[in-house]
């Protein structure tokens, strides 16, 4: 009894110091959202899912906003740039990418995993989610793995095996190695089917600017059509087709509007006065006096048949001191503050026609493929084709494509690679071609510091 | 200088030295006993122990001895006497020869006393030590003590930090009565530490104090303003002369490679919510480019308030801080009230200050010329013609004979100070009351009616109860200062052409323009005006209660708010009206708040010879920023530009942070017989700055200390030395200066919106494993006093090293990042030695001369950073060698035969690269540092020399005026150094030829100046810091009231700078900053 009033003070104590950590836990920040915060709020949620289509959205051509088409259309034979003392450039176009090319380095592979970041920190904060109205959560989350599913969808078809990040804790990620690219698609078929699951039919916003259901069906067709798997590609592809949503454009000039009937997905831009960054690249300036940045190549101009109006629309010309320079005209406006009427196209109907018509060919499914083909054709102008067979029809339905979705997210260049004819095609008008050209180099500050990356072979 | 400062040090000890001797001499015809005793003592420092009644019946003595040993001496003295004399440790104890056997050795008896101060107010916890008996206690709350079964002929010890020690034989006297006076010896004196107090004399840590005495001296506003060269180990660095500008101070050199190095600040148990970081939002002429610079949170404290500063430096000292430690702790204590009756004190002083050297630049020919041989330089004639190369209105337009010295007009005035502090003390036994209430206005050295006000209130009210059972102390105090500054730099006015056109039209209104010219109209900028207001509530409630046995419980709440509203207008009038201007407005308000709870349990016990003192305690924090700004623009009418609805456009951005921190600490202090002492202390630490997983942390630190002069056979063989001390010390500290919520994985608001929702993005990754930088520090130290401690000094080794080093960690993209911020081996070394020596060479009535002087001797280094050279570092730091490395292109000066800057090509590549080119050239470290005070009283004169020194390299002229993007040439004003420029082949200069294009040579080679060390030259300095001149008043010189210790006095700050530095300041380092002023005030300090 005499000692208990020392334990008065040194009970105060242990009280004190057993309330600590409960104590420490600082109220969050304002100017910041933590984790923990963002995926608790049905508006931060939302606004952390299209922050993904934000960032893609930038103002010079990253992997989300026309790097694809613009790189990619140097190395096959679509494009040429003009300014030849542009190193980086003339890298791609001569098909001599060094490791440390800025490009590769900062505008696919950085820009890539930052935006597989954002998409896999959007999964797991909304994967288990109990505070968010289930259909909420649904349509988020399934945004989230048709994004992540998009982006490794590029990583994988420019890089070939790259690191497959599905999680966010850099102690983890930093160590990743190279995962092989069948065991990439397999995760964006996972992605994508649980996006499937997740997305409803109709969008979720006004406009086509958010992904529905199509967008990932649209995508897991694409897919299929490059592991080859001609059933499931018609599959997915018929039910975009079958489906009344979209329409294709009967005026080839509207094809890239917001407005446009046969989108299935677009990003709108966000800085204002700014319409998409591909116009932005390839539409001279009307102060400019200089030729355009890029220029379309002899090789795809002379593809074109005489009277298709995919040329007088798509295509424009420049003339520059007595020499032409066509340019790629899906996009308009090249200049700055005019009001936003084009959005960025990442998918539309008249791409899954073709995807069709060849899975049918492949499975000689002969008139169901020339029905597709000929429907792209004639509203470019153009009468039937002239293709019987199947092996005909496959090649037929490849110069379709060649044309319709020139300078459009690297068709041209996935397609040689896809049906291994980019040796063939590019060794003969690219000196120094080496077939293992078809995949860029990993970055050589990647290489430093992931130690356990190995480097593509002929770098 | 190093050879002054040691042949002072060494001149006085010499001097003083031969005036005294372990041996004893003596003269004397006929003296008393007690004279000759007297004289032994003075000469030997033994004490003596008798009565006067022993000493009445004794004869005079008469001796003659040269260096005679003191048994000797005695001897001579007792010879003949009625008495004898026993050598007991320092004691002589003198004893009755017929009653020598009169008291058995083992005689005991059972003693009792009292023990009280001057005022007779009982003193609480005095060590009572019965020597030979060996046997000791404490004095209670009535001041009484009991000591049972002591020896008759023992002697009594009292001691008790700030007390003198008095010793008394305890005869056969049972009951005591004992007064103790407080000393202001040097060795006693109370020195703060972190939860208590200590003596110079029983401290085992290092800790440096300047007291109010040294505070007042000094006529500034700003406390760390009084910390020049005082203590050793502390190094202060002004920003610039504008007043309620920031200081920056660092204890034992920069101890972090990124994060902060900032001390912490402690106001009476508050830790400072601000700290020392500058706390303005908005730019104004306060901001100078060194970027240390901005309005100081400190400067709100009034210096007269203040009692004592401690810094706080070892481990020993800084452990108990813990993860706060690592950068030293400031203490700042404020006055208190006394027991007595009521005391008033004033101050009043008034001042002016000027700058001490105005920037010099070129007047109307030179400039003139400068502008006529750069266009002749880049091959141009001078042309009106807008789109003409050689386009030169200012030669060709502007009246050339016009001739105006900017820097004289708008930095040449007289800034006036006055400062009036009035406090109040008194007390009774049971309450203890402070008062004081200060005002402070000071002037700028700009045109118009620019400066700072300031109002101070303080109160410190202590109570205890009657029982000295329960104690309470309130301390708060209220400080607002209001800053009436400009926003702009000075490089804008300085710049303007020294012909430039009359700066009022003849309608009186400001002119813009000569014959279509414009330019910038140094009057314009004062319009630009800078309001802050910065409020400051600090407030500490201690409340103990004594329990009994020596058990003590206490705990105090502190609070502190710092507010700071500033306000910048740029009116449409200080606008160019050709161009439609509107008014722009921004505000901001910025909110510190932090409150602090510490409770605390202290125990105290006799254990065996020693003293034991226990202390726990723990500590609950929390710290709040909020900072609101709003930007207004397009303010159609000045008379509407207060009112934030006028505005066109408004962007405002809120910044908030809370910072919690929870910790349990401890103390154990043991003091064997005041001989050996041991020290440790531990804290365990709980921060919201770290991650996740490393929110807690333990620190502590070991000190121990022997004062070697108490062992008999040190006072044997060195019988001159009269205190002897050697300590060291070793523990760990954290830096915590890492920034808050920086493990959180964050998501910020972009400024696009995507279908009018607001976007978010991933902009930092969950860093769960971030953490506290270390920080381990050993010291080693000798303290030594001479002579009665006449002369005292110090000897200091530290070594520093800080590991765990938060630096941006390069990242494989693949994992979303580029980097993260994480804890890395590298490891920083601060190591040097520390002097301190203090002395009074002459001691009479009428004449006395004092001396301190400290000198420090740094050494900073990068041991080691493992991945230095593939990361963002590697042309910052170089392993071996300094943070703060010179590492930087090798200039080689102007080249003579083209006349532009040339520099090393060390990879002999062919070209000059700022990451491959790179030399190590010095560092900008200071060397050594220091300062040396001089204190010369005749009769009521006092006459006071304070110097302020640095050994350093640092940024000069070549620095400002190539870090601009206009060039020598160009059409802007210059220093009067770039007359000192290349002309023509053959040429040594330091300036490169002038130039007025950007797209040569000569321009790029600007560029690569400014990252040379080209722009490093010599910037040490010795400064008079402090002169003053105090004439005491007699204390009746007022009839009606009695008056001590007042003075009247001059008093001088940086009065003048001995210095090779190429620039106006060595210590700003910006020519475009304003300098140190100089500072002259007159004033009169009463204590009534």
């Amino acid at each position: 009894m005499k000692y208990i009033k020392y334990l008065i003070p040194l009970l105060f104590l242990l009280y004190a110091s057993s309330s600590c950590r409960k104590f420490i836990e600082p109220a969050p920040p304002i100017d910041r959202l933590s984790s923990d915060v963002v995926f608790k709020d049905v508006e931060t949620a939302t606004s952390a899912v299209i922050g993904m289509y934000a960032s893609m959205m930038t103002t010079s051509p990253f992997i989300g906003s026309g790097g694809v088409t613009i790189y990619t259309g140097l190395c096959s034979d679509e494009l040429y740039n003009t300014n030849t003392s542009n190193a980086t450039l003339s890298e791609f176009t001569s098909n001599a990418i060094s490791p440390g090319n800025s490009v590769v380095v900062a505008n696919f592979w950085q820009e890539g995993f930052n935006i597989i970041y954002h998409a896999n920190a959007c999964i797991e904060g909304l994967e288990n989610n109990t505070y968010l109205p289930i259909p909420v959560r649904n349509q988020l989350l399934g945004e989230a793995y048709l994004s992540r599913a998009f982006i490794y969808y590029y990583l994988v078809s420019l890089f070939g095996d790259i690191p497959l990040i599905l999680k966010t804790d850099y102690l983890e990620t930093q160590k990743a190695t190279r995962t092989e690219s069948a065991s990439v698609y397999g995760q964006i078929i996972t992605d994508l089917k649980n996006a499937q699951a997740l997305l409803g039919t109709i969008y979720p916003t006004n406009e086509r600017v958010r992904p529905n259901k199509s967008v990932a069906t649209a995508l897991l067709a694409r897919v299929y059509l490059i592991l080859r798997q001609w059933e499931l590609a018609e599959k997915e592809s018929s039910s975009i087709i079958n489906s009344s949503e979209y329409s294709l454009e009967p005026d080839l000039n509207n094809v890239f509007l917001a407005s446009s009937s046969e989108a299935i997905w677009q990003i709108m831009p966000i800085v204002e006065g700014v319409n998409t960054t591909e116009g932005l690249t390839f539409v001279p300036s009307s102060w400019s006096s200089g030729p355009p940045s890029f220029s379309l190549t002899s090789y795809f101009l002379n593809s074109i048949e005489a009277d298709d109006l995919r040329k007088n629309s798509w295509v424009a010309l420049k003339t520059v001191e007595g020499q032409d320079y066509y340019y790629p005209f899906k996009y308009k406006i090249g200049e700055y503050g005019m009001p936003v009427t084009e959005y960025y196209m990442l998918f539309r109907l008249a791409e899954q026609y073709l995807i069709r018509a060849e899975s049918f060919a492949r499975q000689g499914k002969i008139d169901e493929s020339k029905n597709d083909v000929d429907i792209i054709r004639a509203r470019a102008g153009l009468s039937g084709t002239a293709a019987h067979t199947a092996e005909e029809l496959v090649t037929a339905i490849a110069h379709e494509r060649r044309i319709e979705l020139f300078c459009e997210w690297g068709a041209r260049w996935f397609d040689l690679k896809r049906t291994k004819k980019s040796t063939d095609v590019l060794s003969p008008i690219k000196p120094g071609w080496q077939p293992t050209d078809t995949l860029y180099p990993i970055p050589i500050r990647e290489i430093k510091y992931a130690p356990s990356l190995t480097q593509n072979p002929g770098y | 200088m190093r050879l002054f400062i040691l042949l002072t040090l060494f001149g006085c000890l010499q001097a003083t030295a031969s005036s005294y001797g372990q041996t004893v001499s003596l003269d004397l015809r006929n003296e008393s006993l007690e004279k000759a005793l007297k004289e032994i003592k003075r000469q030997t420092g033994y004490s003596f122990i008798y009565t006067r009644a022993q000493l009445k019946y004794a004869l005079p003595v008469t001796i003659q001895l040269k260096d005679g040993t003191v048994n000797e001496a005695l001897d001579y003295c007792f010879q003949n006497q009625p008495l004898s004399y026993t050598i007991e440790d320092k004691y002589v104890v003198v004893l009755d020869k017929s009653g020598k056997k009169e008291t058995k050795p083992d005689q005991t008896i059972d003693i009792s006393g009292k023990v009280a101060d001057e005022n007779g107010n009982a003193l609480l916890r005095i060590t009572v030590t019965a020597v030979k008996s060996k046997k000791s206690t404490f004095t209670n709350e009535k001041g009484e003590f009991t000591l049972k079964g002591v020896l008759e002929n023992d002697i009594l010890e009292f001691t008790a930090v700030g007390y003198g020690k008095v010793e008394i034989a305890i005869g056969k006297k049972a009951f005591h009565n004992i007064t103790m006076k407080l000393v202001v010896g040097l060795l006693d004196e109370t020195v703060i530490m972190a939860y208590g107090k200590t003596t110079k004399r029983l401290n085992t840590g290092s800790i440096g104090k300047v007291d109010s005495k040294e505070i007042t001296q000094q006529p500034v506003s700003d406390p760390l303003a009084t910390l020049h060269g005082k203590v050793p180990g502390l190094v202060v660095t002004q920003s610039s002369g504008v007043p309620g500008g920031s200081l920056k101070i660092q204890v034992r050199g920069q101890s972090s490679l990124r994060q902060g190095s900032e001390p912490l600040i402690i106001v009476d148990g508050v830790p400072l919510a601000a700290n020392n970081q500058a706390i303005n939002n908005q730019f104004s002429i306060l901001t100078t480019s060194n970027g240390t610079s901005g309005l100081s949170p400190i400067a709100n404290i009034n210096p007269l308030d203040i009692e004592s500063i401690e810094i706080l430096k070892d481990a020993d000292a800084t452990a108990i801080y813990g993860s706060r430690g690592a950068n030293g702790v400031v203490l700042i204590t404020t006055k208190k009230g006394t027991v007595g009756k009521m005391r008033v004190f004033a101050n009043f002083y008034t001042g002016w200050s000027k700058v001490p050297e105005l920037p010099e630049m070129l007047n109307t020919a030179e400039y003139i010329k400068m502008r006529k041989e750069a266009i002749a330089n880049d091959g141009f004639d001078p042309s009106t013609n807008r789109f003409d190369p050689g386009y030169a209105p200012d030669l060709l337009i502007w009246d050339t004979a016009r001739d105006s010295n900017f820097s004289k007009m708008m930095l040449g005035n007289t800034s006036h100070t006055y400062n009036g502090h009035i406090g109040l003390s008194s007390g009774s036994e049971n309450i203890q009351l402070f008062l004081s209430a200060g005002y402070n206005k000071e002037g700028t050295v700009f045109p118009g009616n620019m400066g700072i006000n300031k109002i101070s209130f303080t109160n410190n009210i202590s109570y205890t109860a009657g029982d000295k059972k329960f104690s309470a102390r309130l301390a708060s105090s209220y400080s607002s200062a209001k800053n009436n500054l400009f926003n702009t730099s000075i490089s804008s006015f300085l710049s303007i052409p020294p012909n430039a056109p009359p700066l009022y039209t003849p309608d009186g209104k400001l002119n813009w323009e000569e014959g279509g010219y414009y330019f910038n109209n140094p009057l314009a900028y004062l319009k630009r005006t800078y309001d802050a207001v910065s409020d400051n509530l600090l407030s500490n409630l201690q409340v103990e209660y004594r329990l009994s046995k020596g058990i003590t419980i206490r705990s105090s709440f502190g609070y502190n708010s710092m507010q700071v509203s500033e306000k910048s207008i740029v009116p449409i009038s200080a606008r160019r009206p050709t161009n439609n201007p509107t008014g722009s407005l921004s505000i901001s308000n910025n909110v510190y708040k932090s409150w602090i709870i510490e409770p605390q349990a202290e125990y105290e016990t006799q254990l065996g010879k020693g003293r034991l003192d226990i202390l726990i305690g723990s500590t609950f924090l929390q710290n709040k920023q909020n900072a609101l700004s709003v930007d207004a623009e397009g303010y159609k009418s000045d008379n509407l530009i207060n009112s934030l609805g006028s505005a066109t456009s408004t962007n405002t951005l809120n910044v908030f942070s809370d910072y919690k921190y929870a910790a349990i600490f401890g103390r154990i202090n043991y003091n064997w017989d005041q001989k050996y002492l041991l020290n440790m202390t531990g804290r365990r630490d709980g921060s919201s700055r770290f991650g996740s997983r490393k929110r807690f942390a333990n620190f502590g630190a070991i000190g121990v200390g022997w004062l070697f002069q108490e062992e008999k056979f040190m006072q044997k063989l060195f019988p001159f030395i009269s205190y002897g001390k050697v300590r060291t010390s070793y523990g760990l500290t954290g830096n915590d200066q890492i920034g808050d919520y920086r493990y959180l994985d964050t998501w910020t608001v972009d400024y696009y919106n995507y279908q009018g929702t607001s976007v978010l993005y991933p902009t930092a990754l969950f860093n769960p494993l971030y953490g506290w930088e270390t920080n381990r520090k050993f010291e080693a130290a000798l303290e030594l006093g001479f002579f009665k401690d006449r002369i005292y000094f110090s000897s200091i080794y530290f070594n520093n090293r800080s590991g765990n080093q938060l630096v941006d960690y390069t990242l494989a993209f693949q994992t979303g990042f580029s980097s993260i911020i994480s804890n890395f081996p590298a490891l920083v070394e601060n190591k040097g030695y520390e002097f301190q020596f203090t002395a009074t060479p002459i001691k009479s009535k009428k004449f006395n001369w004092s001396i301190s002087a400290n000198i420090s001797i740094p050494s900073n280094k990068l041991v080691r950073f493992d991945g230095l050279s593939s990361s963002g570092y590697s042309s910052s730091y170089v392993e071996g060698k300094s943070l703060n490395l010179i590492y930087k292109l090798n200039s080689l000066g102007t080249n003579p035969a083209t006349g532009v800057f040339d520099f090393e090509d060390i990879d002999k590549n062919n070209t000059i690269s700022i990451s491959k080119d790179l030399t190590i050239s010095g560092k900008t470290d200071p060397r050594y540092y220091g300062g040396i005070r001089n204190t010369f009283t005749i009769k009521r004169i006092e006459l006071n020399f304070f110097v302020d020194f640095k050994k350093q390299t640092g940024l000069n002229y070549l620095y400002s005026i190539y870090s601009n993007f206009s060039v020598p040439g160009f059409p802007i004003n210059q220093p009067k150094y770039v007359l000192d420029r290349w002309q023509q082949p053959g040429d040594v200069t330091a300036i490169q030829k002038f130039t007025t294009i950007t797209y040569n040579e000569a321009y790029e080679a600007k560029e690569l100046l400014r990252l040379s060390n080209g722009v490093y030259s010599d910037a040490s300095f010795m400064r008079l810091k402090t002169v003053s001149l105090a004439w005491q008043l007699p204390a009746n010189i007022f009839k009606v009231i009695k008056t001590y210790d007042s003075k009247i006095f001059v008093s001088a700050q940086n009065f003048f700078t001995i210095s090779s530095y190429k620039g106006t300041d060595p210590e700003t380092q910006d020519y475009y900053a304003l300098p140190t002023l100089r500072t002259i005030a007159v004033g009169i300090n009463l204590n009534l």
